[in-house]
């Protein structure tokens, strides 16, 4: 560089220049390095955030899981409380003799057995029966049957009008039982 | 080499004017018995020389002004170097706790055979290897005449030193003179130190904020470490969950979609007209199946047709009993959807 084209502009600028070359040798280092530590940072968060939830969602779960068992084993969740098909349709068959018996009336069982559910994890318990009822106790028994657990859904009904006020009653309907988890 | 030289020379001198804020020249006007060269500074090849003895050597020192010479027509700024003939240098002996300038005073006369009042002298910032200050001295007539002369020429001598000096002088002596440009304004170097405060505080701010982020990925990476992850997949417990809530759903959930035969019968009661009497009611999935007596069947239908329950109210067979009444059986379809 020649002395005229020397100037104390270029001179700054020179040191200007040295300053962030100087700089730049400082900051790159220091820049990958904020984004090395950066990356573990996320990832350590990210690690702990899928804890938190893992840990969240265990408890939602466990808490769940409890709820469901606790309504399963209330009359509330509608099913017969017995743990195996054939303590199941005895209990069904018993309630409804008991029913029949507190509105006057008489039953005989024809069939019963136990079967697959409508749902996986449900057994169905079919109970076919006739009986003689008062012909004034007829919505009583039918709301016993269907709106009291455990409930049986009536699938087939038929009552004939007997004498002194009697029905001749035959139904065909189906209680439920709900199967522990995993088996 | 001289290229490097000459071109840090320019750099350094510029950078030190402006932030000393003292005039620091980066050319010399060299001065001898019968020449005057100009040279710029830390470069061996001369600018331009001029022989004092030619007839047209005002004419030249002009020529060699006008080189130099800034745009903002300034004089330029010189340092004026004296020859060799005319500065004297000297190792004195300066008894510690005495002040250098009292004792090179008293003994200049001694070194010199002049009165100090008539030289000019500079200590060299660094005594030699045998612990002596090392003076430069100069007949102050010399100086002040150098100092004139470089202004008549149309140049500003920022400061007068000598062709050659020992090395203890790193610029060369600095011999004091009248005319000298005063200091610079004391704002460059403020803003110099407010650059290198601005700096220093910036480094220390990146220095914290790093050694906090160092910290930061230490926790991250303890509290990552602590995790401990447990084996099995959620996912398939929330599946079985979701079956077994589905499973203990279906007794209240077929409750409620189911059409309770309560619920047929009551319709039944309440919408038959007052003189039919049932003998028999039958109910299966979608259809109802009614036996009895009436006055009449087709009053029946109708009322049948009118409830949102039953559709399509069709007699199955009649026949004609006592007292102008009629046997009949009457079907009709379910509509669960309509009481749900």
């Amino acid at each position: 560089m020649s002395a005229g084209g020397r100037s104390r502009g270029a001179a700054l600028a020179l040191l200007a220049g040295v300053v962030m070359i100087i700089g730049a040798a400082a900051v790159v280092p220091a820049g990958l390095y904020w984004s090395k530590t950066g990356t573990i940072i996320r990832d350590a968060r990210t690690k702990i955030q899928r804890s938190e939830q893992r840990e969240k969602s265990e408890e939602t779960l466990v808490r769940s899981q409890t709820d469901w068992n606790r309504f399963a084993a209330t009359p509330a969740s509608g099913f017969i409380l017995n743990t195996d098909d054939e303590t199941a349709i005895s209990a069904t068959k018993q309630r409804i003799n008991s029913v029949f018996a507190e509105l006057e009336g008489t039953a005989t069982v024809v069939t019963s057995e136990a079967g697959d559910g409508p749902r996986e994890g449900v057994r169905s318990i079919t109970i076919a029966i006739e009986g003689n009822l008062p012909r004034k106790n007829l919505g009583a028994f039918l709301t016993r049957l269907e709106s009291e657990p455990a409930y049986i859904v009536i699938s087939e009904f038929e009552a004939i009008t007997r004498q002194n006020n009697q029905l001749r009653i035959t139904l065909t309907g189906q209680a439920f039982r709900l199967l522990e988890p995993g088996t | 080499m001289a290229e490097q030289r000459g071109f840090f020379s320019w750099w350094f001198g510029e950078l030190r004017e402006v932030f000393s804020g003292r005039p620091v020249p980066i050319h010399a006007l060299a001065l001898s018995s019968h020449e005057i060269a100009l040279i710029e500074k830390g470069v061996d090849t001369p600018l331009g020389v001029v022989d004092t003895q030619a007839e047209d050597w005002l004419e030249q020192v002009e020529g060699l002004r006008s080189r130099i010479l800034s745009r903002n027509a300034r004089n330029p700024l010189i340092e004026v170097q004296l020859p060799v003939e005319q500065v004297m240098f000297a190792k004195i002996n300066v008894e510690s706790g005495d002040d250098p300038q009292s004792a090179i005073r008293s003994q200049i006369p001694t070194i010199t055979g002049q009165q100090p009042e008539d030289v000019t002298f500079d200590v060299a910032p660094k005594p030699d290897a045998d612990g002596r200050t090392i003076v430069a001295i100069a007949p102050s007539s010399t100086v002040s005449e150098a100092a004139r002369y470089a202004q008549e020429w149309g140049f500003d001598a920022a400061r007068i030193t000598s062709i050659e000096s020992p090395r203890a002088f790193r610029r060369g002596p600095d011999f004091e003179h009248q005319g000298a440009r005063a200091g610079g304004s004391i704002l460059p170097k403020v803003a110099a130190g407010l650059g290198v405060l601005a700096i220093a505080l910036s480094c220390a701010a990146a220095a914290r904020a790093l050694n906090i982020r160092g910290d930061l990925v230490q926790q991250a990476e303890r509290q990552a470490s602590e995790i401990i992850v447990t084996k099995g997949s959620s996912g398939q417990r929330e599946l079985a969950l979701a079956e077994y809530a589905n499973a203990a759903s279906t007794a209240t959930d077929l409750r409620d979609v189911s059409l309770p035969v309560w619920r047929v019968l009551a319709e039944t009661a309440s919408i038959i007209p007052n003189d039919v009497i049932i003998n028999g009611f039958q109910y299966r999935t979608g259809q109802l199946i009614l036996r009895g007596t009436t006055t009449s069947t087709v009053t029946l239908e109708e009322a049948l047709d009118r409830s949102p329950i039953f559709n399509a109210p069709t007699l199955s067979s009649t026949s004609r009993s006592g007292g102008g009444r009629a046997n009949f059986v009457i079907e009709a379809a379910v509509d669960e959807r309509s009481v749900r």
